[in-house]
């Protein structure tokens, strides 16, 4: 407000004293504000329970199964008490399968989940940081990886590569990070004419620690977010890959489970039971992280939370919502 | 008119991208190129079909530059080589059979989804906290979770296999003549019936949610606020004022999404036997058809791109703001 | 014999938050009559927006109006259906937004955006429309080529003439302007007013006048009120409020804007912060920045006292 120098230097200071306590508060409150939502948005609740559930199932699991690749009975069997799922094509237990394809393909989901995220911060926020020529070139190069159809490069890759993980894991990885970077960086573009920032800059404090002290602190609830995205992304584009063949078909994932299912011709002999839990799975696996992001969405947004109160103000006191403002005389 | 030049020119440069993708990955593979992908086949492959590989990747002894040259002037003329799997029929021969499917079936899928997702999204929006908007959203997020060739595989065992009420496989039935005559269309259409609709349901989700979001943005926007003030009748007002101004983002997201949404009807194709693009990729990777593997990318890169471009214009003509950017 | 066209009753209106209903309106009392301009000043944050977009019954979730009548020609505003609401507004009631940038619609066009409301109304053809929209583009002062026009294609003081073009499509009895002129510079803002105040001679309608530059205010506007925290602090003649205000408010805006007050020569802005709305102060409001402020003040809240004809002040002091 008030105009004379000394004021203005003074509000700089002031500021920059603030970012680096919101800086902070940034980091916990993001974390804080998950935590918020898990335990008070049924979406996010049941999210994380489901999510919770998997990661167990995947750390213990196979501590409880057989091993999925013996062949333990008659081929395309239907669910018995002996084995509760059937058994394949093959002869072996659909659910050891399962369980122990949960490990690979859950590995795998969260690890690219968080590498692209990775790649797309380092990459959106030099662009959006930098700006000028460096930001021209990198959306540019964003731009042209988000309009090539993901698919078909992924498998063009993954054929010139050794099948395994690590070639499933890149190949995702490069179809998948443009679009954290698009994102990433119009969020570094904002911050960027922020005044906390601004003031960093005038203060001579480094690049590196502009942008991990200023910046990502403030973006960190959209990277979490980001990163439950991308792994919902990498599961899926995961499972498409190694139905098609291009993953090492010898292991057990739910993407080879799908993959031998459609071989041995699950669907002409009618054995859903070989097809149908695996993709149940994925299902939940990726419902369950999109609840979970959706739930956040309603806690951290306050509009979404504002007309959620106004709704139930109006309900409680006998009132449908309206479009023209609802009128509830209280003291008539 | 700047604003076209742009974007072609953009998309001049992806397409550039994706030739020049396609010309260095096979070189590298680790160690030397061309003895790794003949050590590939040796055994496999005629010797005739040996040369055509090797001419078709531009592998001599010229050093790398000219042979990315030859390369670029093949792809140019239209010459992507030779299919090792259809030997001795050439890629885009192969392809060029099957495209007209993928298109048929991808972009049937796509409009469809888009229309019917975007148009719930206004419902579900307008009428805030409604039916709609309660039981909708998270009922397609529930089956945009599933992957879209399982429930390509469970819309085939239930409807085709069990119900036996649509065909178990390919575009049309044998009994039929290709052409324009009824018996043809109506045959393709029975057999699009569950692919179609497997894509449909996959994708209305991602429509219908991007469009609820932003329709509820706009609604609080000040000139909505306005239309209402001025008397406008709700329909105008939902319609001519909200979902105009919510459809740009979808619109623009539309384009970035159709790859995505093509990967995911490419996969349907393979569980359909669908005679497109997927199907056909499948081939290739079981026989390590690495030309037409290459041919195809580069086939739907284009395709997609093309697409991209016509979303731009629709854009252009949905935005005034647009038509002057210069930026 | 003045006669009013709204009158405001003990209206209360309530933004309902997570933490609660917050009120933004509380219990005012306002009469505007037929054909004058009323001006409304005010902090911002103070309720002035939210008490124009009430009249039309136009405020957006989380807003609730919890008390009152808002009395138009007699009739209740507040008791309306939707269709009665939606014949009322424009006809009777237009506004001119806060935001001349987001009030129009970016991708219709000024023509589209005129013709839409007159349609909405009455009976004509789409030539009959276009005639008109180019007629209203005369009575502010923008030439007809700009019909065609977008947004974006504008400047802000053209937006905010399209604003007012559109205001008075339906030539409707009362205008509310919001801040009209905020975003503008000062030629530009003068220039508004004046055809503000032209159109309104040669119309008749009544203007409601928002803005928080209180100098500006007192020239153009026949009554004024003063809004503070939600509440009415005081209304009166405009001549009588410059030359003797009677709410320590009143009085510290005045100074904070030396060209109309001829005791203060350099700017002197009300020392503190404005008050919080989701945890006001006790008693009246205005205490914690008051110099003037007594034993009784923040125990117990000051009742409306009239001081004058038509002028009434809510101030422990003013009797
Ligand atoms: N959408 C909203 N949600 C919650 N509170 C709001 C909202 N809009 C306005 N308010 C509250 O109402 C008060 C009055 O706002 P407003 O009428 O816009 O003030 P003015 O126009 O005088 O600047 C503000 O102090 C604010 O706290
Ligand atoms: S009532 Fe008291 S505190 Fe309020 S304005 Fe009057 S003197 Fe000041
Ligand atoms: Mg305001």
């Amino acid at each position: 407000m008030s105009a004379n120098p000394k004021g203005t230097v003074s509000t700089k200071t002031n500021g920059a004293a603030k970012t680096s306590a919101g800086a902070r508060r940034g980091v916990a409150g993001g974390l804080a504000t998950w935590v918020e939502a898990v335990k008070h948005d049924r979406r996010a609740t049941f999210g994380a329970c489901v999510i919770a559930l998997f990661v167990l199932v995947a750390v213990f699991g196979p501590l409880f199964v057989g091993d999925p690749t013996d062949l333990v009975g008659i081929p395309m069997q239907p669910p018995s008490a002996e084995h509760w799922l059937g058994t394949t094509g093959q002869g072996q237990d659909v659910l050891a399968q399962l369980v122990v394809g949960t490990r690979a393909s859950l590995l795998i989901g969260f690890s690219v989940g968080l590498i692209v995220v990775f790649v797309g911060a380092l990459i959106g926020i030099t662009a959006g940081y930098f700006g000028g020529r460096t930001d021209a070139l990198l959306s540019l190069l964003f731009n042209v990886f988000l309009v090539i159809p993901g698919l078909p490069l992924a498998i063009v890759i993954a054929a010139y590569l050794p099948s395994g993980p690590l070639t499933l894991g890149f190949v995702l990885v490069v179809t998948g990070w443009a679009w954290n970077a698009r994102v990433l960086r119009s969020q570094t573009l904002a911050l960027r004419n922020r005044d906390f920032v601004a003031a960093a800059v005038v203060a001579g404090e480094s690049n590196l620690r502009i942008v991990t002290r200023e910046i990502l602190p403030n973006m960190t609830s959209l990277i979490v977010s980001q990163v439950i995205g991308g792994t919902v992304y990498a599961i899926g584009a995961q499972v498409g890959l190694e139905f098609l063949g291009l993953g090492d078909v010898s292991a057990v994932t739910w993407g080879t489970n799908l993959y031998w299912a459609q071989n041995d011709s699950a669907l002409l002999t009618g054995a859903w039971w070989t097809f149908a839990p695996t993709g149940l799975a994925v299902a939940l696996v990726g419902f369950g992280l999109t609840m979970l992001n959706s739930g956040f969405d309603e806690i951290t947004n306050p509009r979404l939370r504002m007309q959620r109160a106004w709704r139930a103000f109006l309900l409680g006191r006998g009132h449908e919502p309206s479009r023209s403002t609802p009128v509830v005389r209280e003291h008539a | 008119m700047r604003y076209i030049l742009k974007r072609l020119g953009f998309y001049l440069l992806a397409a550039w991208v994706a030739v020049t993708l396609n010309f260095f990955l096979p070189r590298l593979m680790p160690g030397d190129p061309a003895t790794a992908l003949f050590a590939r086949f040796r055994g496999m492959l005629a010797p005739e079909a040996m040369d055509a590989l090797r001419e078709t990747f531009g592998l001599t002894e010229a050093p790398l530059l000219i042979q990315y040259f030859t390369y670029l002037g093949h792809v140019f003329k239209g010459d992507l080589g030779i299919s090792v799997a259809y030997f001795p029929a050439p890629v885009l021969q192969v392809i060029g059979n099957g495209l007209v499917w993928t298109v048929f079936l991808a972009g049937t899928a796509v409009v469809i989804s888009f229309v019917v997702g975007t148009l719930l999204g206004v419902t579900a929006a307008w009428w805030r906290f409604g039916k709609v908007d309660t039981f909708v959203p998270p009922t397609a997020a529930l089956i945009g979770a599933f992957p879209y060739f399982w429930l390509a595989m469970v819309a085939l065992y239930v409807f085709g296999f069990k119900l036996g009420w649509f065909p178990l496989g390919h575009a049309y039935g044998d009994y039929v003549t290709p052409g324009f005559n009824f018996e043809f269309i109506a045959d393709v259409a029975r057999h699009a019936v569950l692919p179609v609709g497997t894509v449909v349901i996959a994708t209305l989700g991602g429509w219908l949610l991007t469009m609820r979001n932003t329709m509820v943005s706009v609604l609080g926007r000040d000139y909505v606020n306005l239309a209402r003030a001025k008397g406008l009748p709700p329909r105008q007002v939902a319609l001519r004022y909200a979902a105009r101004n919510a459809l740009l983002p979808s619109v623009t997201g539309f384009g970035m999404a159709l790859g995505f949404v093509l990967g995911g009807s490419l996969l349907t194709e393979i569980v359909f036997s669908y005679p497109g693009q997927g199907y056909l990729l499948v081939q290739a990777v079981r026989s390590q058809d690495y030309p037409l593997m290459q041919g195809i990318f580069l086939v739907i890169t284009l395709a997609v791109l093309g697409a991209n471009f016509i979303v731009d214009l629709v854009s252009l003509w949905l935005d005034p703001r647009i038509r002057e950017s210069v930026s | 014999m003045p006669e009013p066209i709204i009158e405001i009753r003990d209206l209360c209106v309530d933004y309902v938050t997570d933490e609660g209903p917050v009120r933004a309106i509380d219990r005012l009392n306002l009469v505007v009559e037929r054909g004058e301009v009323l001006g409304i000043a005010g902090e911002s944050g103070s309720g002035k927006t939210t008490l124009a977009k009430a009249l039309l019954r136009i405020l957006p979730p989380p807003a609730v109006i919890t008390g009152g009548e808002v009395l138009f020609k007699g009739r209740d505003i507040l008791s309306m259906d939707d269709e009665e609401l939606r014949r009322m507004r424009w006809r009777e009631i237009s506004m001119v937004f806060q935001s001349a940038m987001d009030a129009l619609n970016p991708v219709i066009s000024v023509v589209g955006q005129i013709t839409d409301t007159l349609l909405a109304h009455d009976e004509c053809s789409a030539e009959e429309a276009r005639a008109r929209a180019g007629k209203l583009l005369d009575l502010v002062g923008i030439p007809r080529e700009r019909l065609d026009s977008f947004a974006h294609q504008l400047s802000g003081g053209m937006r905010q003439r399209v604003g007012i073009a559109i205001a008075l499509a339906m030539r409707p009895s009362v205008v509310i302007l919001d801040e009209p002129t905020t975003a503008l510079d000062v030629i530009v803002e003068r220039e508004i007013l004046e055809r503000i105040r032209e159109l309104q001679r040669e119309f008749g309608f009544a203007v409601i006048f928002i803005t928080h530059d209180l100098a500006r205010m007192l020239q153009v506007s026949d009554r004024v009120a003063i809004f503070y925290a939600a509440r009415l602090a005081e209304v009166g003649p405009a001549a009588e409020l410059r030359r003797a205000p009677r709410h320590p408010y009143t009085e510290g805006l005045l100074q904070a804007f030396p060209s109309v007050h001829p005791g203060a020569r350099t700017p002197r802005s009300i020392p503190g912060q404005p008050a919080s709305l989701l945890n006001p102060p006790s008693g009246c409001r205005f205490h914690p920045r008051c110099a003037r402020a007594i034993e009784i003040c923040p125990k117990e809240e000051p009742g409306p006292t009239e001081i004058g004809p038509g002028h009434v002040a809510a101030c422990h002091l003013a009797k």
